[in-house]
């Protein structure tokens, strides 16, 4: 009865184990930023920043000048163009974005339009200054509508707040957008 | 008597598991904390053996966005070189009195503000406490830092400067730059 008793309570504490195995969050979930939506036109605030998604464009191509040169991009399928205002809140700090797709797929910026005039990847945000950026990503086209800006802090995002912002109203796709210094 | 034996070597396991991860942590966190702030006066202050002072600092405002100001700070070093190696990584901050904290602009256009913004026209470098072309110990050496401020800061900030080597100590100057105008 005894030993019955043993071999049940090592066998409960083997499954409470694995239940517990099962369960815990991977080191990547654990350190991920808190989603927070953000709706559209509104500000929405991190620990360490706040923006506001300001306005988006669709493009066939686009064009840029970088290092002295003139350059087209053109894509399969669409650029879409992230327009953001965003302030530092204690220190001074850069941002990061991805587009998360209708489908829930994310998409990293476009190392197409790296250095384009006020990328967002070469910009400074500063406490108490508002600063304009521009994210340029480029995907298929279904992933646009029903797809959300998410912005995090370059440096340190765990403990902070990944910002989940919903896109202005969807404008019409243009056969190209130049970006000017 | 022989179970005791087990349970004090595992206490003494666990506690000196405890102490040696400790231990690294606070180590680690002192080294990117400055928890001692030395106030520092215009003929500057000497931390862990070299000699810090803020040469110059000028600030400009464009016309057109005037509640945003560039700051430029003229920082001079002065130790010897094995007191310098300390210094690597020195780390410059503005400050502000809600201890809100600015870091230097590091762009391709922060060179050429830097020469806009000083008398002279040039840019001595960002801060590096052991260049290959230091001059001899006892000379100062200078480099600058650009800051992009709001306006209102110009009233009040301090300067934070510490490194990898003395924190948690860290030395802070008042800053009081001279306005240029930059139409």
């Amino acid at each position: 009865m005894i030993r019955a008793g043993s071999i049940a309570l090592v066998l409960a504490g083997a499954a409470l184990l694995g239940a517990m195995m099962q369960t815990a969050p991977d080191y990547n979930s654990v350190v991920q930023p808190f989603p927070n939506a953000v709706a559209a036109g509104a500000t929405g605030e991190a620990r360490s920043f706040r923006a506001r998604f300001t306005g988006l464009r669709l493009a066939d191509r686009i064009a840029f000048r970088r290092y002295g040169r003139d350059l087209v991009r053109a894509s399969d399928g669409v650029f879409l163009i992230a327009e953001i205002e965003a302030e530092a809140i204690g220190i001074s700090q850069r941002l990061d974005a991805v587009w998360q797709g209708a489908s829930g797929r994310r998409y990293a910026l476009s190392r197409r339009a790296e250095d384009i005039p006020r990328g967002l990847e070469s910009r400074w945000f500063q406490p108490g200054l508002g600063n304009h950026a521009v994210a340029v990503f480029e995907l298929p086209e279904d992933e646009v509508a029903g797809g959300a800006l998410v912005l995090t802090g370059s440096f340190t995002a765990v403990f902070d707040s990944a910002l989940h912002l919903a896109p202005p109203a969807l404008p019409e796709r243009q056969p190209i957008i130049r970006f000017e210094p | 008597m022989r179970h005791l034996l087990w349970i004090l070597l595992a206490a003494v396991l666990l506690l000196a598991n405890v102490v040696v991860g400790g231990w690294t942590e606070i180590t680690d966190l002192r080294r990117a904390r400055e928890w001692r702030v030395v106030q520092a006066g215009e003929a500057g202050a000497e931390l862990r053996g070299v000699h810090v002072r803020v040469d110059q600092v000028w600030a400009g405002s464009a016309p057109n966005l005037s509640e945003r100001a560039l700051v430029l700070v003229r920082l001079a070093l002065r130790g010897p070189e094995a007191a310098r190696q300390g210094w690597a990584g020195c780390d410059i901050r503005l400050r502000d009195a809600a201890d809100r904290v600015w870091l230097p602009l590091i762009s391709a256009d922060s060179e050429g503000a830097v020469r806009v913004l000083s008398p002279d026209g040039e840019s001595k470098g960002r801060c590096n406490p052991i260049p290959y072309d230091a001059p001899p110990d006892g000379q100062e050496f200078l480099s600058d830092q650009l800051f992009l401020v709001p306006s209102e800061l110009l009233k009040g900030a301090r300067l934070r400067v510490s490194a990898w080597g003395t924190r948690p100590e860290a030395l802070e100057f008042a800053v009081k730059p001279v306005l240029r105008d930059l139409q």
